[in-house]
């Protein structure tokens, strides 16, 4: 599937994530819960692709696993021609450097007993870049970069006498000091206010366009998603049920979980509907499939089969993927 | 019908760092039956108000102007005893993330009785287990799962279960703060649609207090926007959502990534909201705002209708 392999920047091929739980504080031996189920996609260089999904559904682990944080159980993940979790310590490096991630929660990714400069300049010690007044140069350019304006002004402040969205700034000038090839920014906004989640976004885009940059978008909101990427994917209970470019996603959905998810989301245009259908006290993370559909349960379309075999990834129209058996007649 | 009306309520608080200028003469006017809105970013005051109405306001606070009324009845005259009398049997409210506060060792069923039981101690236990039957209907909960302790209810029925203590005393306005964040969308769509059947089919006077302008969108009948604890913009939703009058919630209303319609860049407001220790003199958006200019920064600005029920706090609107 996707664009031919040797050109793809990332690539990650039947990648699987199996979590051990364990049942109770006694019994070791516990149950394996599935993150990721044979999971398959590739990132183009120069591209912004979005992971779309809700909590639980595994998004955060491909991110996870894509910056060497975690190991896959099996399959693989292949950054610049590379299996991640086989480089070799002298390359591990060199991929620290062009690897980067900006987490969520800038309240908690930033630690608050270092100023913002002993932040923002700790990646270039561990890289051994330049002098100290190298170092220093290259800190007050890239937090003039993010918007923190004048840089001297933020230098020598901590983490607690910043606003969330400057502090999300500092993250990012952070991740983006060493000139990274490719970034992974795990919902780097939802914490913040509309308005300063739209700055941002903005600076997002700007940044990738001056540096080239390929971004790996991790979200729960289709709309972010929409406005930054040029690809989606949409990922559910640790499986990809659509993938495609972005404006095919969401204006013409496949896959009946994003046509439910797409429906869902509150829009400031959208008036009111008249009352919605009565409550069913259905448990929506209960619903267990073995093997079929995992969104067989909820399915408007469902039929028998769904529950017992998934349907693989079908090319809808030109790079346009759904996993239905609606697309099979 | 105005069950409940805001007045000019003026709140200060009290900190090591000086006196946080909280709310600044906010307006709000909730009618029976209806489901309104109030929309603002974080430290934009709306939670202050809602603790102001039911008097649970921290002890730094302090009231320093404004009225609160209540079938007419002034709720800041009010003692401790009296506003007890009132707090949850007329006016309840769903906390902002209470559905993580259901005690973890205590089965779900239990805690709601103790809501009924708490607020009626002759009820006997039958009347109890029939009232805690009537809430699971009303909120779309399996009364077979009353049973379970909290963590094995998914979020959504957590939140479902904080609505039904909320209305075991039967109240006639509840207000609801943050109702869906931390929700997953389809989720969070039951949870809207849910609480709007209680306001349809029950009569509840709903104020919904929100970061997230969509959700307001969703469920409110009219809305208010508050700004550093000014309400900038008050009117029928769909009013002040096609018409907006004030540069903040035009501003606000562009920083929406929407799945609908062309894909445009976003335009954010500039900068960031002002440090309510010290707040600008007058209108306190001035300083984003592209239309400052004349007595924005010194004089606080009028409060005028300028279509029906439709009103903004602004020296600069032209009509």
């Amino acid at each position: 599937m996707n664009s031919p392999g040797s050109q793809s920047l990332v690539i990650f091929s039947e990648v699987t994530k199996l979590y051990r739980r364990r049942q109770s504080l006694l019994r070791r031996a516990g149950v394996d819960v599935k993150a990721l189920d044979r999971v398959s996609f590739q990132i183009q260089p120069g591209e912004i692709f979005s992971l779309v999904g809700e909590s639980g559904s595994g998004k955060t682990t491909c991110g996870r696993l894509l910056v060497r944080l975690e190991e896959p159980t099996s399959g693989q993940v292949i950054f610049d021609g590379k299996e991640v979790s086989s480089l070799k310590s002298g390359r591990i490096r060199e991929f620290r450097r062009r690897v980067q991630m900006i987490f969520q929660d800038p309240y908690q990714s930033l630690n608050p007993q270092l100023t913002v400069f002993q932040t923002v300049v700790e990646p270039l010690l561990v890289q051994r870049y330049g002098s100290h007044k190298h170092r220093e140069e290259r800190v007050e350019q890239m937090l003039e970069e993010v918007g923190l304006r004048p840089a001297q002004d933020f230098l020598f402040r901590y983490p607690h006498q910043l606003s969330g969205g400057q502090r999300q700034r500092v993250a990012i000038a952070r991740a983006m000091i060493l000139e990274p090839t490719f970034v992974v920014a795990d919902e780097p906004v939802s914490m913040l206010d509309a308005s300063i989640q739209a700055q941002l976004l903005n600076m997002l885009l700007d940044l990738k366009e001056r540096h080239n940059l390929t971004l790996l978008f991790i979200t729960h909101d289709l709309a972010t998603a929409r406005y930054l990427s040029d690809r989606i994917c949409v990922i559910f209970k640790g499986r990809v049920l659509e993938l495609g470019p972005a404006e095919s996603v969401i204006q013409n959905p496949r896959h009946p979980y994003t046509q439910a998810l797409l429906k869902a989301v509150p829009t400031v245009n959208r008036r009111k509907e008249a009352l919605p259908p009565p409550a069913c006290p259905v448990d929506l993370l209960a619903a267990p499939s073995k093997g079929g559909c995992p969104f067989y349960a909820r399915c408007p379309d469902c039929s028998g089969r769904c529950q017992e075999q998934e349907a693989p990834l079908q090319e809808v129209e030109q790079g346009h993927y759904s996993a239905c058996f609606l697309h099979y007649g | 019908m105005k069950p409940l009306v805001v007045e000019d309520l003026t709140v200060h608080y009290l900190t090591a760092r000086g006196t946080v200028r909280a709310l600044e003469k906010v307006f709000l006017e909730l009618r029976s039956g209806e489901a309104l809105g109030l929309v603002g970013e974080s430290g934009c005051g709306k939670t202050t108000v809602a603790m102001a109405v039911l008097g649970l306001l921290a002890p730094n606070a302090r009231i320093l102007g404004g009225k609160i009324l209540l079938d007419g009845r002034d709720l800041l005259s009010l003692g401790p005893e009296e506003m007890r009398s009132i707090r949850w049997k007329k006016i309840a409210m769903v906390f902002q993330a209470a559905m993580n506060a259901l005690n973890p060792v205590h089965r779900v069923g239990e805690q709601i009785l103790e809501a009924i039981r708490t607020h009626d101690g002759q009820m006997t236990d039958q009347k109890a287990a029939q009232r805690l039957e009537e809430l699971c209907a009303m909120v779309g909960l399996d009364p077979a799962r009353m049973k379970d302790y909290p963590h094995q209810f998914s979020g959504g029925m957590r939140q479902r279960a904080v609505i039904a203590m909320a209305l075991s005393c039967n109240p006639s306005i509840l207000i609801a703060d943050e109702p869906t964040t931390a929700l997953d969308v389809m989720v969070a769509d039951q949870i809207l649609g849910q609480l709007r059947r209680l306001q349809v089919e029950m009569g509840l006077s709903i104020l919904y207090i929100s970061h997230d302008i969509s959700v307001i969108a969703r469920s409110c009948d009219r809305m208010g926007v508050m700004y550093a604890g000014q309400l900038v913009e008050f009117g029928p939703t769909d009013e002040v959502l096609q018409r907006p009058l004030h540069p903040y919630t035009q501003g606000l209303m562009r920083s929406y990534p929407q799945i609908q319609g062309p894909r445009k860049r976003l335009e954010p407001i500039p900068g960031e909201p002002p440090n309510l220790l010290d707040p600008p003199q007058g209108c306190r958006f001035c300083p984003r705002c592209p239309e400052n200019g004349g007595a924005c920064p010194s004089e606080r600005p009028p409060w005028i209708e300028y279509h029906k029920d439709h009103f903004a706090l602004c020296h600069r609107i032209q009509v």
